[in-house]
């Protein structure tokens, strides 16, 4: 049966109902006094998920590289020949949708009509219509994305990245897929893909705006049907500890090179509630160590060695974690031996509690900031909820990460082996005037 | 929430919107002066110079760590182009106090704003002049911003476009400034530029937030009004083009695997005209949204595209259309792009393309009040077009718009300059890959 709960958290004055539907459908509804309605329908469902089958079966499914991305692009499509777009359209919403590494989620947002725009949300996710026609149009659509992707230097950069890192780790594998995956797809992969993956038990609703909980949940009564369920299961090859390469280049049309160096993470933590603890605390880490109130920086700066846009992080996905500093430079070699002598002196010499507790206040002020848009907040809730973690939360997480274990942390985690650089050196140009 | 609007002293005005709903604060300085081929570069790196240090917090560590401990109040300077206009903008948001933990009640935002005036008042001088090593090495990365251009093929692609376009006028100024003029740069000028700016420019204040227009007042009285006089403001009004005879057309090549394809238009409307909202439908209808005539038409049927969208800049009285296309498939696109305009032009627009579009811009406009950013662009656009208007009364005069007067923009509307970006069809080369 459904039940309904309510989360709260007093200091931020926020809080939300989690209604769990009696199809396996989790809810969230995030009361909040806003001009904008946002909406997310989600599953978990990404380009890594590949590989797969119900329990019972005795054969897995391997399916084409992309597969997830394209489903996405064709779900908008309708049985009718109706424009899902122009449905939103008329009631004044606006809708959009995006497939990650993770999942993929169909979203809206609307100042107007939410309650009406929430049915179609509902009912063009659980209507699928794939033809051979519909196929091949999409083909000639996503080619171009494809090849719009291929010529922006960060992201070839990031997939670089992940290819110096991984050995066969399918976060490696380009959410769009290639030219040649998705010539592969047709309308039963789609189906199968579908069938499999979106299922109620599998999916998530989030909504945030001025909302009536009880008003969401009549309307799912109505779109999502139980379903007998059973497990998804996924295949993944067991990543090795290595990495592939330690160097790894590629030139491109770019003004200066860029450099990325990653270093892997080969916690058993990943894939659990734990690692979301240990993102944030990795976020710390880059915000201290190398963020702009830091010495690395200045000095890096100050020489000319990085600009503006360098960038410190960890990105945390479902099966894998990594560090990653990125940015401009003429010397990638300097900017590389100059972040590994930094990385040796923080764990010789410890650096100063103070500003690890000021880049930590800094930190959970940018959580609290997030509260202002309720695009921000489902978004949030979203993608801590796919790591099992409550966004409500994440603040009292931020607050508990003491000095004493972030050091151990960085002393465990920066091992040489882990670490690799990729750069995009430029091409000689012939567009310049 | 509605505007509070006065004037501070001769040319300084503060713009106050009253919002509870935020957990954060939002205030902004702008300094607005004519838009000139002879000082755009001075201006690009005039903020980033004030931004890298002052006597307080003598370099960009020390404020960023003045910042942090402010619970992460964020400073960002910017400079920019709104028509004949470029504008240096100093903006900072904050966390409301009664969001921070009990035992820490800062005045997160006067201490914020102190920031910000130190920037903007008292920056470290030497001999009269900027620090020599700060001025280095921004315009360094004025420079390196310029040539970072061509690494976004598709902004790139649009201000090729725009440069060609319109080579001459105030809109054919390069806003970034040229790699040439970062290398010649006079450091006297630069100085002077600055007191240039604080004694003649147009200062716009915004401030969104909880706080009340009062409180405000004596803020801004304080921490900026006394730092500058009063100030005549020049009337000037560059010259418009409204139409184009002909259109030029334009091929350059780069190393990438897609083509980039824009269209430069001249639109006959400007914003502050009366033709403003049958304009901004038009936009919406032709290429505006995933319902549009471009998109429907141009993806969905032909297949030809991931993206291709229109949009207008009124200040300037330009619009774009941009496609990221096969470059086999140029002239099929232009082809289709230019078909779709004729239909709209030819009054094919049916009653929901109509109430889709208008339903789509009163979304929008609605959305505003959700983002102070988007607040200010919205006003601060039209304060410089000299006709303010709030999101509502551009929705009533939004929905009285017919077809017919669509059309009659639509034909308004003179193709000016196709600029084509060729991918050669090589994007990267694989080199050096080596195992250790």
């Amino acid at each position: 049966m459904t039940d309904k709960i309510v989360k709260e958290n007093n200091t931020l004055r926020e809080k939300y109902y989690l209604i769990r539907h009696k199809t396996g459908l989790q809810i969230y509804v995030f009361p909040k006094e806003m001009s904008t309605f946002y909406a997310l329908f989600a599953t978990k469902y990404g380009a890594i998920d590949n590989c797969f089958r119900l329990q019972g079966d005795k054969e897995w499914t391997r399916v084409p590289d992309g597969i997830a991305h394209f489903l996405e692009h064709k779900l908008f499509e309708n049985e009718d020949g109706s424009e899902t777009d122009a449905r939103f359209a008329a009631l004044g919403a606006s809708s959009n949708a995006f497939t990650s590494s993770d999942m993929t989620a169909y979203e809206f947002s609307c100042t107007e009509n939410f309650y009406e725009s929430l049915e179609i949300l509902l009912d063009f996710v659980t209507h699928p219509y794939f033809t051979e026609e519909n196929v091949k149009k999409e083909q000639g659509i996503i080619g171009q994305e494809i090849d719009m992707c291929d010529d922006m230097p960060m992201r070839r950069l990031y997939y670089e990245l992940l290819e110096a890192l991984y050995v066969c780790n399918p976060t490696r594998i380009n959410v769009c897929g290639t030219q040649a995956s998705i010539a592969k797809i047709t309308p039963e992969y789609l189906y199968t893909c579908y069938h499999v993956f979106y299922k109620p038990s599998n999916m998530m609703l989030v909504v945030c705006g001025d909302i009536d909980p009880d008003r969401v949940e009549k309307l799912v009564d109505t779109y999502v049907t139980t379903q007998k369920e059973a497990d998804i299961e996924r295949y993944f090859e067991a990543e090795p500890t290595n990495i592939v390469q330690k160097r790894r280049s590629v030139s491109m049309d770019v003004s200066r090179p860029l450099f990325a160096v990653g270093i892997k993470d080969t916690s058993p933590l990943i894939g659990t509630c734990e690692a979301v603890r240990r993102g944030l605390l990795f976020r710390i880490v880059s915000d201290w160590i190398f963020g702009t109130s830091s010495s690395f920086y200045e000095n890096a700066y100050n020489e000319g060695l990085i600009n503006a846009r360098f960038s410190a992080g960890y990105e945390n996905y479902r099966t894998c974690g990594f560090f990653m500093l990125s940015g401009e430079t003429d010397d990638p070699e300097a900017v590389y031996q100059r972040i590994l002598s930094e990385i040796e002196q923080v764990c010789l010499t410890p650096p100063l509690r103070e500003d690890f507790l000021r880049v930590k206040k800094a930190l959970y002020a940018e959580y609290i900031r997030d509260f202002d848009s309720t695009e921000e907040i489902a978004n949030n809730l979203l993608s801590y909820r796919m790591m099992n973690v409550d966004l409500l939360e994440v603040g009292d997480i931020i607050n508990g990460i003491t000095y004493e274990e972030t050091m151990a942390a960085m002393r465990e985690f920066f091992c040489i082996d882990h670490f690799a650089m990729v750069t995009i050196l430029p091409k000689n140009k012939s567009a310049e005037k | 929430m509605s505007l509070y609007r006065c004037s501070l002293k001769p040319g300084i005005f503060l713009n106050h919107l009253k919002n509870d709903r935020f957990k954060t604060g939002y205030f902004s300085l702008n300094f607005i002066l004519p838009l000139s081929i002879e000082n755009v570069a001075y201006y690009a790196l005039l903020p980033r110079v004030l931004r890298s240090g002052c006597e307080s917090l003598p370099n960009r560590r020390a404020i960023v760590k003045r910042l942090e401990e402010l619970y992460g109040a964020d400073i960002y300077v910017r400079h920019y182009g709104r028509g004949d206009k470029q504008i240096i903008s100093f903006a900072a948001d904050f966390i409301d106090r009664a969001y921070l933990p009990q035992d820490e009640r800062a005045d997160v935002f006067s201490e914020t704003l102190a920031v910000l005036r130190d920037l903007i008042f008292s920056p470290i001088q030497q001999n009269g002049l900027f620090l020599q090593e700060y001025v280095d090495m921004e315009r360094r990365n004025c420079a390196d911003a310029v040539r970072a251009m061509i690494n976004n093929k598709q902004q790139y692609a649009i201000h090729r476009c725009t440069m060609l376009m319109c080579e001459g006028e105030t809109s054919g100024i390069p806003i970034l400034g040229t790699v040439e003029d970062f290398e010649n740069l006079l450091p006297q000028k630069l100085i002077e530029c600055y007191r240039h700016m604080l004694a003649h420019a147009q200062v716009e204040i915004f401030y969104v937030g909880s706080s009340s227009p009062a409180a405000l007042e004596t803020v801004s009285a304080e921490f900026f009004c006394s730092k500058m006089d009063g100030r005549e403001l020049p009337q000037t009004q560059s010259a418009r083009i409204l139409h184009a005879n002909t259109a030029k057309q334009y091929e350059e090549t780069a190393n990438a695997v897609q083509g980039k394809l824009v269209l430069g238009f001249r639109t006959g409307v400007f914003l502050g005209d009366t033709t403003q909202f049958a304009y901004s439908l038009f936009n919406e209808i032709y290429g505006g949204s995933p319902s549009s005539k471009l998109f429907l038409n141009v993806r969905e049927k032909k297949s030809l595209c991931y993206s291709c969208y229109a949009h207008a800049d009124l200040l300037n009285g330009i619009m774009y259309v941009a496609a990221g296309i096969d470059r086999e498939q140029k002239d099929v696109a232009i082809k289709e792009i230019l078909l779709q305009l004729d239909k709209t032009r030819q009054n094919e627009i049916s009653q929901e393309e109509l109430y889709y579009a208008k339903q789509s811009l009163a979304n929008g406009y609605r959305s505003l009040y959700d983002s102070p950013e988007a607040l200010e662009v919205w006003y601060l656009r039209r304060i410089l077009a000299g006709s303010v208007l709030t999101p509502e009364e551009v929705i009533e005069r939004i929905m009285q718009v017919t077809a017919q007067d669509v059309a009659a923009i639509a034909q308004r509307v003179s193709l000016d300059t196709i600029y084509f970006l060729r991918g050669d069809g090589t994007c990267t080369d694989e080199e050096g890959e080596e195992d250790d």
